[in-house]
């Protein structure tokens, strides 16, 4: 029922004590919106520690998959199924097609994080064979209802940030590219803003925030080898609608860590489960914003209310 | 109704093949369809007033797919329709009418981000042919050979691929392949991107994009710090020079992709105008000659600057865009001509009526350009009004006017001048080149 991502060794000792149903491993080269990922080397190993405890091990390959990565890709796949590796997340239809011919394709979840916005076209994606299709947050409630009586088994997001906007170019980099040239003309900036600048540009992923002028709240960014991924400025949160979800027969729930603790994963899989078993829940480890669920969007500018 | 196959030959193959390289070309209304028409695109894209993205564009009436279909099949083009929107569960209701009634229209083609779209279609067994957005992102052969076998019929890729990319996709030949060549690019992964619903819940996947990511922001390295890293003069943006990819459609064309695409459907007649009459140039001289000259390509791109409000680069085409393919200032916008008038018919050897489009004064420098005319310098001595009183300033756009100048006068022409240049010159000025 229940899959939380693993941003550390430590978080993932601590889910696989807590029993999440699944858990979401990242690997370097096709694992994306991640800090940091598990050794290869590790991954049989780990797999087989993740089946030990009856739970269920998912790999993270959401990266766009590029002509010049196929054979790579075809590797990782490789490695996945040896370990044994239960879920695969992908994003984009190569790596459907080259599942397929690993007879791989009931493993992988689609997780476009958006795109998927309709009943139909998640039936398209279950109708290949896959074994779950990952709904688009941008949708409400009630959309998301109407999808799950005729989609089949759609997983949700319940909790973490997501991406707002994901990008192939090296934004931050480029922008601290654009002002390290800009002050090369114009020597007036503060050497500790300077330093500020340019201290991260050599490591692989960078986290900053970026605010819109006119706007409250700060949106994460990570720029790693992949591109840039702008996140949202709060987690979703999804205490107040779990229960309904469930009694729609919406069976696959997501809780995504990045950005938070290693005890974040496990606090929130409690705080779940006890509201779908009715008990009682502490408030302060409530954290997150459920508005997406009524949060509707149109389609022209005249149709602003 | 039968599903055909449109295109005669589907796959380029290249110089040598027996098919040309197609010019697909934007349109937001009849008219600027027509004038890319005319213009030299081999075929034009246009919404429809449902289901398509970019809700600002005119978009058109099943009217006026109709005529444009008429339209198109006197000069052996073809129309393809955007059904392009990533449809809400309530967006479906008279879905299938519409695309029932594009095969009335008698369309070439739809371009159609939703599976479930593309499939109706399918289902249907509709005449046109079904082309897979760039909204899915198609970076390599193994999504279009996922794509093959959901019985597409094209694959447009993702503005992401590298020249190299699109080349060794396009070689192996599995569906045609579109590729863009010009105009604006999205920031992101298209179909990734949802900042305009979540800062102005305008929806960027069913045409409500209101360009988010071109606000400027503040930088911080610590979420819980009120000081910016950025400074207040330049501050961060995430907006993209726009492509311009003349220098790699040669390799394009031999690499076998099928369709040149050129964004801007919001762009006005005469931006479609000057942009698709300098790259059917292009390409026909790669065919006749198999190449194209440094020099050549140098003039196509000084025409085709004539046209651009916003500066361009190579997007991915030479690799991962750097920080000099990105916009950050506030007025990068450049506008260096004006379209000043509508060539309607010569009247006699000296005189002939135009239609005006923006201010343009007598004696003064001024350029041709039309379908199927290299652009020409000339200069605009005595204009009229309807009556022959003689004018001092055209300023009303839409007005008749009878101008006298020395050059060519294509039907359908138009005249522009270079911005600045809009004072009167005097009968003696020297003639000088546009650039």
């Amino acid at each position: 029922m229940f899959r939380v991502s693993a941003n550390s060794k430590q978080e993932l000792e601590n889910l696989i004590n807590a029993k999440s149903d699944g858990i979401i491993l990242a690997l370097p080269e096709f694992s994306i919106r991640q800090i940091s990922f598990l050794d290869p080397e590790d991954l049989e190993n780990t797999v087989q520690k993740i089946h030990e405890h009856s739970l269920l091990a998912a790999v993270n390959a959401m990266k766009m998959l590029e002509e010049d990565e196929i054979e790579e890709a075809e590797e990782f796949l490789k490695l996945c199924q040896s370990a044994g590796v239960d879920e695969i997340y992908i994003a984009d239809e190569g790596w459907i097609q080259l599942a397929r011919k690993m007879d791989l394709i009931d493993r992988l979840i689609f997780q476009p994080e958006t795109l998927m916005v309709n009943s139909y076209d998640a039936k398209f994606y279950l109708d290949q064979g896959l074994k779950s299709v990952s709904m688009a947050h941008e949708l409400t409630l009630d959309e998301i209802l109407s999808c799950a009586s005729v989609a089949g088994p759609i997983e949700i997001l319940i909790q973490g940030y997501y991406s707002w906007m994901s990008s192939r170019r090296p934004l931050l980099s480029n922008y601290f590219e654009e002002i390290k040239s800009m002050n090369e003309s114009d020597q007036s900036d503060p050497e500790d803003l300077k330093n500020k600048l340019y201290e991260n540009e050599s490591s692989d992923n960078q986290l900053y925030w970026i605010q819109e002028q006119k706007r409250a709240g700060k949106l994460p960014v990570i720029e790693d080898s992949s591109g840039t991924t702008v996140y949202s400025d709060e987690p979703i949160c999804s205490y107040d609608e779990i229960s309904l979800l469930k009694e729609h027969r919406i069976n696959r729930f997501r809780i995504d860590t990045l950005f938070e603790d290693d005890e974040y994963g496990v606090r929130q899989l409690a705080l779940y489960r006890n509201i779908l078993n009715q008990k009682p829940i502490e408030e302060s480890h409530k954290k997150g914003s459920d508005h997406l669920y009524s949060m509707k969007t149109v389609t022209r500018k005249d149709q602003m209310v | 109704m039968t599903r055909k196959n449109v295109y005669s030959c589907q796959l380029n193959t290249g110089k040598q093949g027996t098919r040309k390289i197609e010019l697909l070309a934007p349109a937001g209304n009849l008219e600027k369809a027509k004038t890319a028409i005319r213009y030299g695109a081999d075929a034009v894209y246009i919404g429809g007033n449902r289901f398509s993205l970019r809700s600002r564009a005119s978009n058109f009436s099943m009217e006026d797919i109709q005529e444009l279909c008429q339209f198109a099949k006197e000069f052996g083009a073809k129309v393809h329709v955007t059904v392009n929107m990533l449809p809400h569960p309530d967006d479906f209701e008279g879905l299938k009418e519409y695309l029932l009634e594009l095969d009335e229209a008698g369309i070439d083609a739809i371009i159609a981000a939703s599976p479930a779209v593309l499939s109706l279609a399918r289902s249907l067994d509709v005449g046109y042919e079904l082309h897979v957005s760039t909204q899915h992102s198609t970076t390599n052969s193994k999504s279009i050979e996922f794509w093959k076998d959901q019985k597409m019929d094209r694959v447009v890729l993702a503005r992401e691929c590298t020249l190299e990319q699109v080349s060794a996709i396009a070689k192996k030949q599995i569906l045609p392949i579109e590729a863009f060549i010009h105009g604006g690019m999205c920031i992101s992964y298209s179909g990734r991107c949802v900042l305009s619903n979540h800062m102005t819940l305008r929806d960027a996947n069913r045409g409500g994009c209101a360009q988010s990511c071109r606000w400027k922001y503040r930088v911080f390295d610590d979420p819980k710090s009120e000081t910016p890293i950025s400074p207040e003069h330049r501050l961060f943006s995430m907006s993209s020079r726009d492509l311009q990819a003349v220098d790699f459609v040669e390799e394009m064309i031999n690499s076998g992709v099928s369709s040149l695409k050129i964004e801007g459907r919001m762009k006005s007649a005469y931006y479609i105008a000057t942009v698709v009459s300098a790259y059917r140039r292009l390409i026909d001289e790669i065919y006749e000659k198999g190449f194209a000259s440094d020099e050549f390509r140098k003039e196509i791109k000084m025409e085709i600057a004539k046209a651009e409000n916003r500066p361009t680069g190579p997007g991915f085409f030479k690799g991962i865009p750097d920080r000099k393919v990105q916009l950050y200032r506030d007025h990068d916008e450049t506008v260096t001509q004006e379209y000043v008038a509508e060539i309607i018919e010569r009247i006699d050897d000296e005189k002939v009526l135009l239609r005006v489009r923006n201010k343009f004064t007598p004696f003064s420098h001024a350029e041709v350009f039309g379908p199927n005319i290299k652009p020409a310098s000339i200069f605009i001595e005595e204009v009229y009004d309807e009556q022959g009183n003689p004018m001092e300033a055209c300023s009303h756009p839409m007005q008749m006017v009878m101008a006298r100048y020395d050059g060519p006068a294509p039907a359908f022409g138009m005249i522009r001048k270079r911005l600045g240049d809009d004072t009167t010159t005097g009968r003696n000025s020297d003639s000088k080149e546009s650039d």
